[in-house]
């Protein structure tokens, strides 16, 4: 797994390195020393070299050599709670920070076997309610109007 | 110069950083009690309310919680043989058996103990020597600058020898990151793939978020913080105070480690578990009784906390004064520094000589609010271990992203957390030293710029590196720092298989 990794940031090195031709403008009238693109060039390089003996050994690996990551088994709840994450951030345009907060907490909670009315009802609420007087009011931060319940109401 | 003290006192002792000083210990403690967690966590999920606050005050907070963690890390090292930070193991060693005989207070006071003179003695160095460096750091051109950061680099990726591949992809990694956006010096967009979210960069706060933040809490999913706290013996809600002589006995113990950990604290690198090793072991090694060592001494935990703790102002010597982080908390403080306009270097204590001697102060203060905090207040943060790790790992999550929008109002700045958050857990699973990481995001600027600059000053010719004296001797070090451990361990191999070295 170690191997693979380096040989998949060494693959994104090498993509990237390919892609500079395009993503980086070098008629810019600076020679090459002072200009943007030596630097790139440099790290891009050295992520690829760093990753060559991985990848060399992920060619000539055996048949059956284990693809297991570490033995500790698949991370299914990190992934699972990563999904959550991603809904939180969605939630946050369509709910607004305090429902987006209570669903994910109590969400998660729930799905972590923390369970009991207390720990999936009372602890989301206070969370909740704790991030809205903490980022909305003390510290006046602006938070996208749910355009769910824009919808609704304009409805 | 008597000025700027008094100046730098009275802003230590304002009321805002006074309770960021508090409030920061008191959560450097709790991540460091807390095993798993570690002072970084507590840095990054507070990292976005620092952008709020006046810059002594963040500064001061994030300090604070560095000092906090290591303070923290010690307690259930002694009461559960648990180090609440690595670097605490060494503390076990001893504290723990001293737990199994009734003696946690005296496990207990030594760590204290240890970890408050550790952080003076650390403090005090860095007063003193601090202004020694930027002199000799004065005379620095960007050629020297680039060495110099160079060698810090070097030191970071040899002290994870045994992924020394992983770690120069890291690096190189952060080093792209650092390279996202528009350029400085040509203001030409690179690598934005035609997104104007991409134009800005990546930020130093959620990109650490995500790794250290999002990435740990999901480690945590995996990782129970401690099955049973029935091990858990404390017979008193404070510290034993009348333990405290007893342990004052092993002063030479005190400042022979507290210097140890300075010194290690200033290398970039080694950090502090070889601080904590090394300390332990001179101890044992200076001892009248060394077969008391492992078996519950007071000595052990003093030294090895003493060690540890001197490590967050011994790193502050580099910061400071060269603008070169130490590690990766240092990494972060220095990406905070810049954020709010600060560039550390030689003329920054010429420049800003009262925000610098507030800083001072305030680390002296840190080890004094942890100290009574949690001699005070001992049982109620020894408790925090039974927290569930579920409840937590939900917390810091949530906390994390919202804390991250906060900063600029962007969601693709929480995607981006998300998006290291993963790449985190998946590097913390696998152990790969993210520290290169974030050491390559943070210096990724710094070297790029002074490179450029070197090579404009000789017209393009990479030689200049090592026309210069000073540039020539820290790239001969950063050679010998790569080819004497090689050496060494060929010659260990060679000694084992039996073949003549």
């Amino acid at each position: 797994m170690n191997d693979l990794l380096s040989a998949l940031l060494g693959a994104l090195g090498l993509g990237l390195l390919i892609s500079t031709h395009w993503e980086i403008d070098t008629s810019v009238p600076y020679p090459f020393y002072k200009g943007p693109l030596i630097f790139p060039l440099i790290v891009l390089c050295l992520m690829v070299l760093a990753s060559l003996p991985a990848a060399w050994r992920i060619i000539h690996s055996r048949q059956d050599a284990s693809w297991m990551v570490d033995g500790r088994g698949a991370p299914v709840k990190p992934a699972v709670l990563l999904g959550m994450m991603l809904f939180f951030v969605l939630g946050l345009r369509a709910f607004g920070l305090e429902v987006s907060a209570f669903l994910f907490t109590a969400a998660a909670l729930y799905y972590l076997d923390y369970r009991g009315p207390w720990r999936c009802i009372g602890i989301p609420l206070l969370c909740a309610v704790v991030l809205s007087l903490l980022f909305k009011h003390a510290l006046d931060i602006y938070f996208p109007k749910p355009w769910l319940f824009e919808l609704f109401f304009r409805n | 110069m008597w000025e700027n003290i008094l100046l730098g006192i009275d802003h230590t002792l304002s009321i805002s950083n006074l309770m960021a000083l508090i409030f920061g210990s008191l959560v450097g403690l709790v991540v460091g009690v807390l095993p798993g967690m570690g002072p970084m966590v507590g840095m990054v999920v507070l990292l976005p309310f620092t952008f709020h606050m006046p810059q002594d005050v963040a500064l001061a907070m994030l300090l604070a919680i560095f000092c906090g963690g290591y303070f923290g890390g010690g307690v259930p090292a002694v009461l559960m043989r648990i180090p609440g930070v690595p670097s605490s193991l060494f503390t076990s060693f001893d504290g723990y058996p001293l737990t199994e005989r009734g003696e946690s207070q005296l496990g207990l006071s030594a760590i204290l103990v240890g970890s408050f003179s550790g952080g003076v003695i650390s403090v005090v160095v860095l007063i003193f020597l601090a202004p020694l460096l930027a002199h000799v750091a004065a005379s620095f051109g960007p050629p020297e600058y680039f060495c110099a950061a160079l060698l810090g680099v070097v030191l970071v990726i040899m002290a994870s020898r045994e992924r020394i591949a992983q770690g120069l992809i890291l690096l190189g990694l952060g080093f792209w990151l650092a390279t996202v956006g528009i350029d400085g010096p040509t203001l030409v967009p690179r690598f934005a793939f035609g997104t104007m979210a991409m134009q800005n960069g990546f930020q130093i706060a959620p990109v650490c978020l995500g790794l250290f933040g999002v990435g740990q809490a999901l480690m945590l999913l995996e990782q129970p913080i401690l099955q049973s706290t029935s091990s858990l013996k404390l017979s008193r809600r404070t510290l034993d105070f009348s333990k405290i002589r007893v342990v004052l006995k092993y002063w030479r113990t005190i400042f022979r480690s507290g210097f140890i950990g300075t010194f290690m604290g200033l290398l970039p690198g080694p950090g502090s578990i070889l601080a904590s090793f090394f300390s332990y072991e001179a101890a044992k090694r200076a001892s009248r009784r060394p077969e008391d060592f492992g078996k519950g001494t007071p000595e052990g935990c003093l030294a090895s906390e003493a060690g540890n703790n001197a490590v967050p102002a011994g790193a502050m010597i580099p910061l400071l004064t060269l603008g070169i982080p130490g590690d990766a908390i240092s990494a972060l403080l220095l990406g905070v520094f810049t954020i709010n306009g600060i560039y550390p270097g030689p003329l920054l204590l010429v420049k800003e000589p009262v925000l610098i001697n507030e800083l001072y102060f305030s680390l002296l203060l840190i080890n004094i609010a942890c100290f009574l905090i949690l001699a005070l207040w001992l049982r109620g943060l020894a408790m925090i271990v039974r927290m569930s790790n579920a409840l937590l790992a939900v917390l810091i999550m949530v906390t994390s992203l919202v804390g991250i929008y906060s900063i600029n109002g962007h969601i693709f700045d929480v995607e981006v957390a998300i998006a290291m958050g993963v790449l985190g857990y998946i590097l913390l699973r696998l152990q790969w030293p993210v520290v290169a990481l974030v050491m390559g995001l943070v210096l990724g600027d710094i070297l790029e710029d002074r490179l450029r600059q070197s090579l404009s000053i000789s017209l393009g010719d990479p030689l200049i590196f090592f026309k210069r004296p000073i540039s020539l001797a820290i790239v001969i070090a950063a050679i010998l720092v790569i080819v004497v451990p090689l050496i060494r361990q060929r010659q260990k191999r060679d000694s084992m298989t039996g073949k003549p070295i």
